[in-house]
C-alpha cells in the first residue's frame, strides 16, 4: 500500500470576508465555515475561531481532540467512517498543512469526565507543547439536549475533521513544501531483505473499563472497538485518518496522524535498518477469558502472520493496561518474538519499578514514556480564556486537591493535562527518570 | 545564588579527625574552627569560592547509638556557624559512619534549608536510610579515592547553590541536578526529562540491539520483590472470622474522611450494616477513579460479596462475618505507602481476632 502525504507549509491562518489562499497565507471565512459546519442539526450553536501563530495570550481549555488539516487530494475518503463514507485509509495522495491544527473544545463538561486537557500560547507553559506555536482553528460549540456526553464530544470531533478537511482543501493553490511517501506491502514475499530484523508495532488502542456510562468510543474508521479482536492494519491507515482521538484522551487525532512509532519504524525501514513488518491493534479486555483469548491471538498474529522477529508495545491510558500489555510482550517473548515495552508510570515518588503490575524475567526492554501526574506549574497572564469558563478544571471535582482551576495564572497543574507535553505513542521527547 | 564567599560546615568521624581508629569510636562531640582531615582536600576544592568555617567530628559508635538523637545535638553544635552549605564525610562503604552522615546532612538541611551533600558506596546502609532526604554521591569503597569523591561533591554543592533551572525539567522541580551527570544515589523521585531523542527513537534504536544480541539498558529494571510466606490455612472455616478489605474506594456518600482518588495514604473502617445496608436508599459512593465504577454505584457486591458473606454466616458456613470493612482508594498508589496501609490494616485485624481477609480489588 503506498500513500503520499504532500506536505504544504502555512504560513498563517487569517480571518477574512471569503475564502482563498495567497502566498503560503489560508484566508478563511469564519461565517462560510460555520454554515458548513451547522449542516449537522446536532449541533445548536458553534464558536470558531482563528487564533494565528503570533499569538501568546491564549489559554485553551477542556481540549477534546486536536486534528491536522489533512484532505484526499486521490484513493481514498476524508476521515473515512467519521466525515467521509467508509474506505480503508492510507493509500493514494492526501494533501497535509504543516503549522495549522484544528482544535476541538468542551465547554459542557460530561459527568463522570476524568481529563480535561490544556494548553497555553504564551507564558512558561508554552515551550512544553508544540501546539503553542501553531496556527489554530478553535471550534467549542454545544449541541441538542437529547444526544449523550459522549455523542457531544464525537459531534464536535467529527465537526473539527471537517473543518481541517475544509481548511486542507482551501490551500489547494499554495505550493507543495515537501512530500512523504509511505510505502509498504505486509505481504511477506515482499520483504526479503535477508539478516534486517523484521519489526511489528502493537498499538493498544483502547480500555474498554474507560467507557463513560458504559458508552464506547468510535476511535477506528468511527466504529466502536470494544470487543475487537487483535487486529492487522496498515501503519498508513493510522496515519491517513482512520483513527481518531478517544474521549479519555489518550491520544488525539493530531497523535494519530503524526504517530511516533510508526513514522520512526517507517524511518528505519527507509534506511533498511529494518523490515517494518505491520501493525497489530488490540484492546484491552476485563473478561479474563477474553484477555487469554486476546494475548494468544495477538501472539499468533505477530509471530504467525507478520513473521515478526521483534515487537514495539504500547499502551493506552490507565493501569490495567499495563497489564495487559505486559501479558502481550510476555507472550511474543514466548514465541521468540524480542519485545521493547512501553509503560507510562503514574506516580512522582518512588522508583520507576514501582510501576510495574508484573514480574517477568522475559521482558527485559521496558521503556519509561512520562510519568502522569508530574507536578508542574505554569505562569501565564493569559488574556483569553477558550474552551470553558475559568473555573474548570483538568480532572473531576475529587481531583481539586491536585490541581488549582484551570483559570489560575499561576496554574498548579499534572503533567497528564498539559495538551501535547505527553504522548502515549512515543512522539515527544520526554522520558520519565529517577531523580 | 550567593555573591560571597560561601560557609561551610563538615561533619567527619573520630578516624578522619586523626583521633584514632576504632578504640577511639565511642568519643563524643568535638568542634574545630578550621578544615581537618578530608576538610583539607575540601578546602582545596572550594578554592576562593568558599570557606570551611567549622568541623564537627563524632565517633561512630557514639553516634550511632542513637541518630535522631545526635543529629540533634550535632545540630545544635554547628548552627551558630550559619552555614551555606554543610559537607559530611565522605563515608564510603563505612556501615556506621554512613547513617550518621545521613542523619546529619539530613537535619542541616530541613532545618537551614541549605544543600546537604555527602557521599557512600551503595552497599552503605545509609543510602537506603536517607538518599530520599539528602544528596549522596556515589563512591567506591577505596578511600584512596578521596581527592576524587571531594571534587564531585564540590561540583554538585556548587550546582545546589546555583539553583539555576535545567531546561530539560519543569518547574517546580526544575532547579534539581540531574543525578546523571553528577553521579548521586536519585531521591525517590520520577520526573518528566527533555531528551534528545525522541521516546520512539530510542524504543526502536534499544530493541534493534537486543534483536542483534548488542548491550542495552532497559529504562526500567524489574525490582526485587519480597517472597511472602502465606499464612497456614483455615482448618475449620464454620469457626472463622472473615473481615473485608478492599482498595476499590467504597466510602460513605460525601467521602467525609476525604479518601482520595488517587495516590492515598489513609484507609478508613466503617461499619458494614451502616454502608452497605441490605436495604434502603444507597449510603455510599466510589472514591477510585481509575474503573468505571459504574456496576458498583448499582451493586456494592460487585466490589464486595458482602451479602453473600451474610447468607454463608446465617448458614453456618462461615463462623463470623467482621462487623467491619477497611477501604481504601488502591488508584495510582504509592507502594511503600501501601505497604505501611497493609501493615496497620493487619494489626486492626488481630487486634479484632480476624482469621482470614477476603481482600477485593477494582
Amino acid at each position: 500500500m503506498k500513500l503520499e502525504i504532500q506536505n504544504v507549509a502555512i504560513d498563517y491562518l487569517i480571518s477574512a470576508e471569503n475564502d482563498y489562499a495567497e502566498k503560503d497565507n489560508l484566508f478563511i471565512s469564519i461565517n462560510a465555515l460555520k454554515n458548513n459546519l451547522m449542516d449537522d442539526r446536532r449541533i445548536v450553536s458553534l464558536d470558531v475561531r482563528v487564533i494565528d501563530k503570533d499569538n501568546d495570550d491564549t489559554r485553551f481549555v477542556n481540549v477534546i481532540d486536536i486534528i491536522q488539516p489533512r484532505c484526499k487530494l486521490k484513493g481514498g475518503q476524508n476521515f473515512p467512517g467519521f466525515v467521509g463514507d467508509i474506505e480503508t485509509a492510507g493509500k493514494g495522495i492526501t494533501r497535509s498543512l504543516d503549522n495549522v491544527i484544528v482544535v476541538v473544545c468542551s465547554a459542557s463538561i460530561g459527568k463522570g469526565r476524568t481529563v480535561q486537557k490544556f494548553f497555553d500560547t504564551g507564558g512558561s507553559g508554552a515551550r512544553l507543547t508544540e501546539f503553542s506555536n501553531k496556527n489554530i482553528l478553535y471550534l467549542c460549540g454545544e449541541t441538542a439536549e437529547d444526544i449523550s456526553e459522549n455523542e457531544h464530544e464525537d459531534v464536535l470531533r467529527t465537526a473539527g475533521m471537517k473543518a481541517a478537511v475544509y481548511l486542507a482543501e482551501l490551500a489547494k493553490s499554495l505550493k507543495v513544501s515537501s512530500t512523504d511517501i509511505y510505502d509498504l506491502d505486509l505481504n511477506i514475499k515482499c520483504n526479503s531483505d535477508e539478516g534486517l530484523p523484521r519489526i511489528c508495532y502493537y498499538y493498544q488502542v483502547y480500555a474498554p473499563h474507560y467507557d463513560y456510562g458504559n458508552i464506547p468510543s468510535k476511535p477506528l474508521y468511527g466504529q466502536t472497538v470494544t470487543e475487537m479482536p487483535p487486529t492487522i492494519l496498515h501503519p498508513n491507515e493510522i496515519l491517513d485518518g482512520a483513527m481518531s482521538g478517544v474521549h479519555i484522551q489518550a491520544y488525539y487525532t493530531y497523535d494519530n496522524q503524526n504517530h511516533g512509532l510508526i513514522k520512526e519504524l517507517y524511518k528505519r525501514h527507509i534506511n533498511k535498518e529494518i523490515v517494518f513488518c505491520g501493525v497489530v491493534v488490540g484492546v484491552l479486555s476485563m473478561n479474563e477469558m477474553r484477555r487469554g483469548f486476546f494475548v494468544k491471538h495477538a501472539g499468533k498474529l505477530i509471530k504467525d502472520v507478520l513473521n515478526a522477529d521483534g515487537a514495539v508495545l504500547t499502551k493506552f491510558h490507565g493501569g490495567a493496561a499495563h497489564l495487559d500489555s505486559a501479558l502481550i510482550a510476555i507472550e511474543c517473548e514466548k514465541l521468540g518474538v524480542g519485545t521493547s515495552l512501553h509503560i507510562t508510570p503514574f506516580t512522582d515518588v518512588g522508583k520507576l519499578a514501582d510501576n510495574l503490575v508484573y514480574i517477568d524475567d522475559e521482558l527485559d526492554l521496558i521503556i519509561a514514556g512520562f510519568t502522569y501526574f508530574e507536578p508542574v506549574d505554569i505562569r501565564f497572564k493569559y488574556k483569553n480564556i477558550l474552551g470553558g469558563p475559568p473555573e474548570s478544571f483538568a480532572s473531576s471535582p475529587r481531583a481539586k486537591h491536585c490541581n488549582t482551576p484551570l483559570g489560575s495564572e499561576h496554574l498548579k497543574i499534572e503533567a497528564l493535562f498539559i495538551a501535547g507535553y505527553t504522548d502515549f505513542l512515543g512522539r515527544t521527547n520526554l522520558r520519565a527518570m529517577e531523580y | 545564588m550567593i555573591d560571597r564567599k560561601i560557609r561551610v560546615v563538615h561533619y567527619i568521624n573520630q578516624f578522619f579527625a586523626g583521633i584514632g581508629g576504632e578504640e577511639k569510636a565511642d568519643t563524643g562531640f568535638s568542634l574545630k574552627t578550621s578544615p581537618t582531615g578530608p576538610g583539607i582536600i575540601l578546602q582545596n576544592e572550594l578554592e576562593n569560592k568558599g570557606e570551611v568555617v567549622s568541623t564537627l567530628i563524632c565517633g561512630d559508635n557514639y553516634f550511632s547509638t542513637d541518630l535522631e538523637k545526635n543529629a540533634e545535638k550535632g545540630f545544635r553544635l554547628i548552627e551558630k556557624y550559619k552555614p551555606d552549605l554543610f559537607i559530611a564525610g565522605p563515608a564510603f562503604a563505612a556501615g556506621r559512619y554512613g547513617p550518621s552522615c545521613g542523619a546529619m546532612c539530613r537535619i542541616v538541611s530541613e532545618r537551614l534549608k541549605i544543600p546537604a551533600v555527602t557521599a557512600m558506596n551503595v552497599e552503605n546502609p545509609g543510602v537506603e536510610m536517607y538518599s530520599q532526604h539528602t544528596y549522596i554521591v556515589r563512591t567506591g569503597v577505596n578511600s584512596k579515592d578521596i581527592p576524587d569523591i571531594v571534587r564531585k561533591m564540590v561540583k554538585l554543592s556548587l550546582a545546589l547553590i546555583e539553583n539555576k533551572p535545567d531546561p530539560n525539567l519543569v518547574p517546580p522541580d526544575d532547579c534539581i541536578p540531574s543525578p546523571y551527570e553528577y553521579d548521586y544515589f536519585t531521591r525517590n523521585l520520577i520526573r518528566n526529562v527533555f531528551t534528545k531523542e525522541s521516546t520512539a527513537e530510542a524504543s526502536v534504536g534499544l530493541l534493534i540491539k537486543k534483536l542483534k544480541n548488542e548491550p542495552f539498558k532497559s529504562d526500567v529494571v524489574k525490582p526485587p520483590f519480597d517472597k511472602i510466606k502465606p499464612a497456614n490455612p483455615i482448618e475449620d472455616m464454620s469457626k472463622a472470622k472473615i473481615a473485608f478489605v478492599t482498595d476499590g474506594g467504597i466510602v460513605p456518600m460525601g467521602n467525609p474522611d476525604g479518601i482520595p482518588s488517587r495516590m492515598s495514604t489513609i484507609w478508613k473502617e466503617y461499619v458494614i450494616d451502616d454502608l452497605l445496608p441490605m436495604e434502603g436508599e444507597r449510603q455510599y459512593e466510589v472514591s477510585h477513579r481509575g474503573y468505571n465504577n459504574f456496576e458498583v454505584l448499582e451493586d456494592y457486591n460487585r466490589l464486595i460479596p458482602v451479602d453473600h458473606a451474610r447468607t454463608f454466616e446465617k448458614q453456618g458456613r462461615i463462623g463470623k462475618l467482621n462487623p467491619t470493612l477497611f477501604t481504601t482508594c488502591g488508584n495510582v498508589s504509592i507502594i511503600k505507602k501501601s505497604k505501611i496501609m497493609g501493615e496497620e490494616i493487619a494489626h486492626k485485624l488481630l487486634e479484632q481476632k480476624v482469621d482470614a481477609v477476603i481482600l477485593t480489588s477494582a
